[in-house]
């Protein structure tokens, strides 16, 4: 009878002791985030001498460092337990974050710091690394140390292009970008240069003070405005080059903004997998089972663009097919019409690929446009 | 029979036995092994080196080592030249758990899972080329992740931030082509709208995307408008019999620079959710997600404005995620942060009892313990070989007068003379960079990305090749190496003064061999506490963070250590 009895208390204690392990590692049904699998290790008797480790904050927020500075921090340790603690620095989350321990054990009651040191080297405007200290407590054998903040930096510029767009033939358009200081201090923007194919000819700058309402951040103390103006007599196609610009700030590099966007007449094309340089579609390796289909965009400009009427007037080789749809509109300045260009299931091998040993399929579009009667869209493409 | 063994000793062991196995059974949750670790390969055994006792150069007075090269290189020469595929022996083999952790530890099987991703930022393999081994993320590991926890019975729903592309120009367009469509064969089912994608032809992709398909979603920016069909302004997502409406939105200051983009439309993201949250409502899912490609801080301040959401995944935070969601104040919403280069997803695992959802987060990356998925590795062939197809002449790159005014002369010209220092120079990686590239699978010697720093005569930051660099294996072959005017300068005028092919003075001699030559500084190093000098900076054109992650100067250049001319 007793033997009985004792089994079912035993039973009993196993089961409670089982679901406390059990509800540690999963958590309890609200909601919670993810426990640290060390927490979900369980209990240990008091009388056995063990190391407990016990840390003043696992995270330290250093405000803000300026980019590529470095800073450090101490986490201090202590031995809450019964037996000597050791420490030791594992992985951190970059080669820019070093961390040190002390050598030797902790004594029980001891204070020791471990040292983070890092280098905010990151282009983003916040830093975080951690690093992970792992010890001899049973029940915590990792600690996760992390470091953050925000970055800021002397001078920065936003956005990082002078972004033209598509820019209609014979017109012009500004970009800009600001250039902001977290210096308490002002500056002036000292020089600007053009990088070729950019040049004075076609462009023009101009910087104007920067608001305060327009600082982006609560860090920027100063900042200007720098605009580019594409002058109308851009020529047709890609808009390339770089501005060069120095501020009076010390130590501030020069600042090297690309240009990009194109010059475009009053018909183009929007397409992915379009080469705008060349005027030729790039369908790639087709299988002949499967054929393929691509969707083309004619973007018609201005009031010629939108009176224009448009018709497929050929296709080469014949098996390749082209299809307006109906006209649609993007702005009230601006048409679109697609083209679907279709190499149907079941179309002959081929080769189409340009260059000395074949010729480069093509779709030949008339138009009433009175300054571009015709569109010639190159199509490469082989059917295997 | 007689008992050898007496009651007085079996009867505590009854119940002690009891217990243990009572505890062992109602304390072990359904584990989840999600991801396999692969012991973690020897790699090669660095031999020491032996320095002889240096020479001096009477001429320029400085001393020239020999010394044996270290065996690693010639083995990794040799599987260079013998191997057709990716080979990266030169660096440390890394077990992935024991370097990022485990993950899914104790989890047991959710009702759904979300899967959280943003800001690729162009990196459509993982984080810089140093040894995939070492890096983190890629499109192909992620597929991977997605498939294992489809697998293994997981319903998950994918969704994405934005922020596909980072540069802009013809390369970022075919790129984002095929970066959307890859998030389509994962299934993501909604997918938010970074600046760069706007400005890289957004519209030219969605055209051709399966309108049943196509995940673009955004509150605030659409394609043409709002009606076009492009994009939506909501979506309601479903997975394990659970609906997610997800929306998603441009922050105010990521807006600056596109007032010039083609047929993008934009509004103020608060008005917007304004008008699409009550939409939103309307759909009685069962959970709302926000996807703000914002700023944390406006993140959090769209978040406040409009406290429904209950995950809030932001843009802009640290390139390291933090291991748990944010609670944001005054809210129910959790704040949800991937980091960037696509390096890290976040997984919440979501639980339902009682009307009430629990929630479980992982932060996972996506390193090596996730083998490559076929279909991934497909689009990059694909994309390597639309590369090749366009080629640099397509994709805008014409060649770029170098700012010193110089030509570049090529390395075997720079051998004629410098025999000791070519020596050195081949046994290095250096000296079979664009092989490297040649070997890889797909091969990479069309991508301006690694011929940046994989040939000679290119900006190693900034993708293009000047106009007298590498144009090709056929049209160039002697500008392939990683070669040593991409260090010491267009070494044309130097050869032209030595070669009598200009007629100098010696004073114009001299000045020009000064102009190739580079000098360390004291200390000269990258890591904490040495001197930043010019050498080292332009080893980190190349050798920077995303590419070389365990560069260390002072550790690297003994075995390229090179003097003069003999």
């Amino acid at each position: 009878m007793r033997i009985a009895v004792f089994i079912a208390v035993c039973a009993v204690l196993g089961i409670l002791l089982g679901i406390g392990t059990a509800r540690l590692q999963l958590g309890p049904p609200t909601v919670v985030s993810l426990l640290d699998a060390n927490e979900a290790a369980g209990t240990i008797p008091s009388e056995t001498p063990t190391p407990r480790v016990s840390v003043d904050s696992e995270a330290f927020d250093f405000g803000t460092i300026e980019r590529h500075a470095a800073g450090n921090h101490d986490f201090l340790f202590t031995n809450v337990g019964t037996a000597p603690l050791r420490l030791t620095v594992g992985e951190t989350t970059c080669k820019c974050t070093v961390g040190e321990a002390p050598a030797g054990l902790v004594e029980p009651g001891e204070t020791v710091p471990v040292s983070l040191n890092w280098t905010a080297s990151t282009d983003e405007p916040e830093f975080r690394q951690n690093a992970t200290v792992h010890t001899n407590d049973p029940l915590q054998q990792t600690v996760r140390l992390t470091v953050f903040g925000k970055v800021i930096e002397a001078s920065s510029y936003h956005p990082r292009t002078f972004y033209f767009g598509d820019v209609p033939s014979g017109t012009s358009r500004a970009a800009e970008i600001m250039i902001v200081s977290s210096r308490d201090e002002p500056f002036e923007i000292t020089s600007t240069k053009f990088v070729a194919p950019a040049s004075e000819e076609h462009f023009e700058v101009s910087v104007e003070e920067l608001p305060a309402d327009d600082f982006p951040v609560p860090e920027v103390r100063a900042g200007r405005r720098v605009k580019v103006t594409a002058q109308p007599s851009l020529p047709f196609g890609p808009i390339r080059g770089a501005l060069k610009i120095r501020t009076s700030l010390d130590r501030v590099p020069e600042m090297e903004v690309p240009l990009a966007g194109k010059v475009v007449s009053d018909i183009s094309i929007v397409s992915s997998g379009y080469d705008t340089e060349r005027d030729r579609l790039n369908l790639g390796p087709v299988r002949s089972a499967e054929g393929t289909e691509r969707t083309l965009l004619l973007f018609l400009r201005g009031e010629r663009g939108a009176e224009a009427e448009l018709t497929i007037e050929e296709t080469f080789p014949t098996f390749l097919q082209a299809e307006l749809g109906e006209r649609g509109k993007v702005s009230d300045t601006v048409q679109r019409v697609p083209l679907v260009v279709r190499i149907p299931p079941g179309s002959p091998p081929a080769v189409h690929v340009g260059g000395q040993d074949s010729t480069l399929g093509r779709i030949v579009i008339r138009t009433t446009h009175p300054s571009v009667p015709q569109l010639t869209i190159g199509v490469r493409f082989t059917v295997e | 029979m007689r008992c050898f063994v007496s009651r007085r000793a079996v009867a505590p062991a009854i119940p002690a036995l009891l217990l243990v196995l009572t505890i062992s059974l109602t304390g072990c949750p359904k584990r989840l092994d999600v991801s396999p670790e692969d012991p973690t390969p020897a790699g090669p055994q660095e031999e020491p080196n032996a320095e002889a006792p240096p020479a001096v150069d009477d001429q320029t007075a400085m001393t020239v080592f020999r010394r044996p090269i270290p065996a690693r290189f010639a083995a990794e020469r040799s599987e260079i030249a013998g191997h057709a595929g990716p080979a990266y022996g030169d660096h440390e083999h890394v077990d992935p758990v024991k370097a990022n952790g485990p993950i899914f530890v104790g989890w047991q099987q959710p009702q759904l899972a979300i899967l959280f991703s943003g800001e690729q930022d162009g990196y459509l393999e993982p984080c810089g080329c140093a040894g995939l081994e070492n890096q983190k993320g890629g499109l192909s590991r992620r597929h991977t992740l997605i498939k294992q926890l489809r697998d293994k019975g997981w319903p998950v729903i994918a969704l994405d931030g934005g922020g596909q592309v980072k540069r802009i120009g013809p390369q970022a367009e075919i790129k984002l082509r095929h970066a959307m469509e890859s998030l389509v064969t994962l299934g993501y089912g909604a997918v938010g709208l970074g600046p760069s994608d706007l400005r890289s032809g957004m519209l030219g992709v969605a055209v051709n995307l399966d309108e049943a398909k196509n995940p673009l979603v955004s509150a605030n920016a659409a394609l043409i408008d709002f009606e076009s069909g492009f994009t939506r302004r909501f979506r309601v997502v479903e997975a394990g019999g659970k609906r997610i409406g997800v929306t998603s939105v441009l922050g105010t200051r990521q807006q600056h620079g596109l007032e010039n983009a083609d047929a993008v439309l934009l509004t103020n993201p608060a008005d917007a959710l304004r008008e699409v949250v009550p939409q939103l409502q309307a759909e009685k899912c069962d959970l709302l997600v926000l996807l703000s490609h914002a700023s944390p801080e406006e993140t959090r301040r769209l978040a406040t404005q409009f406290p429904v959401f209950d995950f809030v995944l932001t843009a802009g935070g640290a390139e390291e995620p933090p291991h748990n969601t944010e609670p944001i104040p005054g809210t129910k919403s959790r704040l949800v942060e991937v980091g960037h280069k696509g390096m890290y997803v976040a997984v919440v695992g979501l639980y339902e009892s009682g009307g009430k959802w629990a929630f479980r987060f992982q932060r996972v990356p996506l390193d090596s313990r996730f083998p490559d998925s076929p279909e991934m590795h497909q689009m990059m062939v694909d994309y390597q070989q639309e590369l090749k197809t366009v080629g640099l002449e397509g994709l805008g790159l014409t060649g770029t007068r170098h700012e010193s005014g110089r030509q570049f002369a090529g390395t075997k010209k720079c051998a004629e003379c410098h025999t000791e220092a070519m020596a050195i120079f081949e046994e290095t990686p250096h000296a079979y960079a664009t092989e490297r590239l040649v070997k890889l699978d797909p091969a990479r010697h069309f991508d301006p990305e690694c011929l940046s720093c994989h040939a000679t005569g290119w900006n190693p930051q900034k993708y293009f090749p000047y106009a007298s660099g590498y144009f090709g294996l056929e049209e160039t072959p002697h500008m392939t190496t990683n070669g040593c005017e991409n260090c010491h300068g267009p070494g044309s005028d130097h050869v032209a003064a030595e070669t009598g092919e200009d007629v100098v003075d010696d004073a114009e001699r001299a000045r020009r061999r000064a102009e190739m030559r580079l000098a360390l500084v004291e200390n000269e190093g990258n890591m904490q506490g040495q001197a930043f000098g010019k050498v080292v900076e332009n080893c980190m054109q190349c050798h920077d963070l995303d590419n070389s992650p365990d560069f260390d100067f002072q550790a690297y250049w003994p075995e390229v250590e090179h003097y003069g001319k003999e």
